[in-house]
């Protein structure tokens, strides 16, 4: 039997498909259509695609028309029964409207996610490490709590490290970040970790980790070489014999043979992904040793070591760092690299609007970067990126920028003039007439100014202690 | 009293049930501005203020979608708002994935991404896309509302959505091989 439908024609009812538009017979047709079309079944796959993108950004909408519908019956006597003949209509319009609404509302707590449980063990004070342990690292921020495991008594313990200078982690303890906490630790002999949330690791010596589950970034700084083996999930079991053997999970293991060495660590349920940053990075499987170059990726699994360039770029692959490069405070060597590069980035490839979401992520720890950028002369070469950066730097910049913004004022370029404008309406909550403006914010500076004070040395995060 | 506590219950459907497509329609004219969720309430005020004058009840829809709309016109003629501040925390664009994986990450930059290209489509476009997505509509519906045909709104739908298929095909692009 033929198909009575053309492509162009189905490609017009993918969308009425999608929201179930269609009538019965119709729906049939373009269904058996796209079962045998490949063309027809590709729109339909990217229209899917999209639709769920679509659905995903109105969900914190509908949020917002619950706040609205709050806020105006907060608002809204009840009305009042009355005998005109239009006032009756009222009812009836407010009782048909009830219905389609008593449905929608139906709808959607069907469809709101349920509540996850928490397993969150209960917060105890940590124990005092014994008198004869030798911390192999410690951990030295945290953007959340995190858990600890005494290699004493092997239990776990939940840690708040905004109460406490720092975290010092003996031989075979093991660290483990709960959901959204992100952890750094430097090891006794330099060696630089930081842990993604969901991510657990045991220290067995300041050169010898194993990576239990998660992700994990290290550099070896002044070190010679780290190793960070990974864990084996589960054993093989023979069907037949009931025998177990190890997996090749156990005999994983990625190295950083050179000072300065920079790796990723992925722990994946199928085996292991390594990123080689810069240095020496090897990866072992078995008897075999595989060199990693600079910027490759090594996948290993039950099928052996693959090399491949890696999915994403570093700039993206380490976005999940920045709150602890921001935790380590304003003119950081790594924090200033790092806004350097997404500032390289933005407005030179597709991506460059997620530079602009990282750049306004960092908030004041980019703003400070930004403006020193923008006051340079060789930044002028480019205007649109000054523009861009001045753009970003006027909704994140701190207070104590007020004296680089004013400076800006006179910039030769308006849209830059603009942007530091607005930024001191926002800092100082004065929006001047525009003959008066640098007149009156330089006097307000000079009220404030003992108060905006950038944040000190001392006020950082401290660093791990010397040995 | 049950009378009025009936009223009060089917005052209460009727602004819960219209709040999100007055909100559509409110974002349809000003983009992601904060300002919509004050407008859109301003709106449903002003229509249950004026809901004495309404001579045909079956067209609730179109009449409500006056008002948002004159709510925005007369707001954009007046307006006097303070710059405020665009960060990442903003109420009104919030990323709130606390997930530090990759892939994540990405779908949530996309999907704000995509939001903010839903305000570059045309307006016949983009009002019956956020009626659409922001509220649990049908065709008929959305037709009714805007004042167009059913088939009219499939084939705005279409359109937008061929036009935030291919941005959506850039920004995924843009994610991988960047």
């Amino acid at each position: 039997m033929s198909d009575p439908l053309t492509c162009g024609q189905v490609l017009d009812q993918l969308g009425p498909l999608a929201d179930n538009e269609l009538d019965s017979i119709t729906r049939a047709l373009v269904e058996s259509h796209v079962a045998g079309c490949p063309r027809c079944a590709a729109a339909h796959e990217k229209l899917t695609s999209l639709d769920e993108f679509l659905r995903a950004s109105s969900t914190s909408v509908r949020e917002q028309s619950a706040t609205v519908a709050d806020r105006v019956l907060a608002n809204t006597p009840a009305p009042r029964p009355s005998t005109t003949t239009i006032t009756r209509q009222t009812p009836r319009i407010l009782r048909r409207l009830a219905v389609v609404a008593a449905a929608s509302v139906a709808l959607l707590l069907v469809i709101r996610p349920p509540q996850r449980p928490s397993h969150d063990p209960p917060v105890q004070t940590i124990p005092s490490p014994a008198a004869n342990a030798v911390p192999v690292a410690f951990v030295v921020r945290a953007t959340g709590p995190l858990e600890f495991q005494d290699p004493a008594t092997q239990a776990w313990e939940r840690v708040e490290l905004a109460s406490i200078p720092s975290l010092a982690c003996p031989e075979s303890s093991s660290i483990r970040t709960v959901p959204g906490t992100l952890v750094e630790l430097e090891t006794s002999n330099g060696t630089k970790l930081r842990l993604n949330e969901k991510t657990e690791v045991s220290l067995a010596s300041p050169d010898d980790l194993e990576l239990r589950t998660g992700h994990l970034w290290c550099q070896t700084g002044s070190a010679n070489q780290v190793t960070i083996k990974a864990t084996p999930l589960a054993t093989d079991r023979d069907q037949s014999s009931g025998q177990t053997s190890l997996t090749l999970e156990n005999l994983a293991a990625c190295a950083c043979t050179s000072p300065d060495s920079v790796a990723t660590v992925f722990r994946q349920p199928d085996g292991v992904q390594v990123t080689a940053g810069s240095g020496n990075v090897e990866v072992t499987l078995g008897e075999q040793k595989h060199s990693i170059p600079a910027g490759r990726t090594a996948s290993v699994s039950r099928n052996g070591v693959e090399v491949n360039a890696p999915a994403v770029t570093s700039l993206n692959a380490e976005r999940w760092m920045q709150p602890l490069l921001a935790m380590a405070g304003h003119g950081n060597p790594e924090l200033s690299q790092r806004v350097e590069s997404l500032l390289a980035d933005l407005g030179a490839t597709k991506a460059s609007w997620m530079r602009e979401t990282d750049l306004r992520a960092l908030g004041e720890y980019a703003a400070v970067p930004l403006i020193e950028f923008v006051k340079q002369e060789r930044s002028t070469t480019d205007a649109v990126k000054r523009r861009r950066a001045m753009s970003i730097a006027a909704d994140t910049a701190p207070v104590w920028t007020v004296p680089d913004l004013i400076a800006l004022l006179d910039d030769k370029d308006a849209a830059i003039q603009a942007s530091a404008a607005k930024a001191l309406t926002r800092l100082t909550g004065q929006s001047p007439a525009r003959d008066m403006a640098k007149a009156s914010w330089t006097s307000w500076w000079e009220q404030n100014a003992r108060v905006c004070i950038p944040p000190t040395q001392q006020e950082r995060v401290p660093r791990a202690p010397s040995l | 009293m049950r009378v009025r506590k009936g009223q009060r219950s089917a005052q209460e459907c009727l602004v819960r049930r219209w709040a999100p497509r007055v909100f559509a329609i409110c974002r349809a004219r000003l983009g992601h501005a904060s300002i919509n969720e004050d407008l859109a309430q301003e709106s449903l005020l002003r229509a249950l203020a004026r809901l004495d004058s309404l001579k045909e009840p079956d067209h609730f829809g179109p009449w409500l979608r006056s008002i948002a709309t004159n709510v925005c016109v007369d707001w954009i003629r007046t307006k006097t708002h303070r710059p405020h501040t665009v960060s990442i925390d903003s109420t009104d664009e919030t990323i709130t994935a606390t997930s530090h994986d990759i892939d994540t990450l990405d779908r949530t930059e996309i999907t704000l991404e995509l939001r903010q290209q839903i305000d570059l489509l045309p307006m016949d476009l983009r009002e019956p896309i956020l009626l659409f997505y922001y509220d649990d509509v049908t065709y008929d519906q959305i037709a009714e509302t805007i004042g167009v045909s059913r088939a009219t709104v499939s084939a705005r739908l279409t359109k937008a959505r061929e036009i935030l298929g291919r941005k959506l095909a850039d920004l995924v692009e843009g994610v991988r091989n960047v």
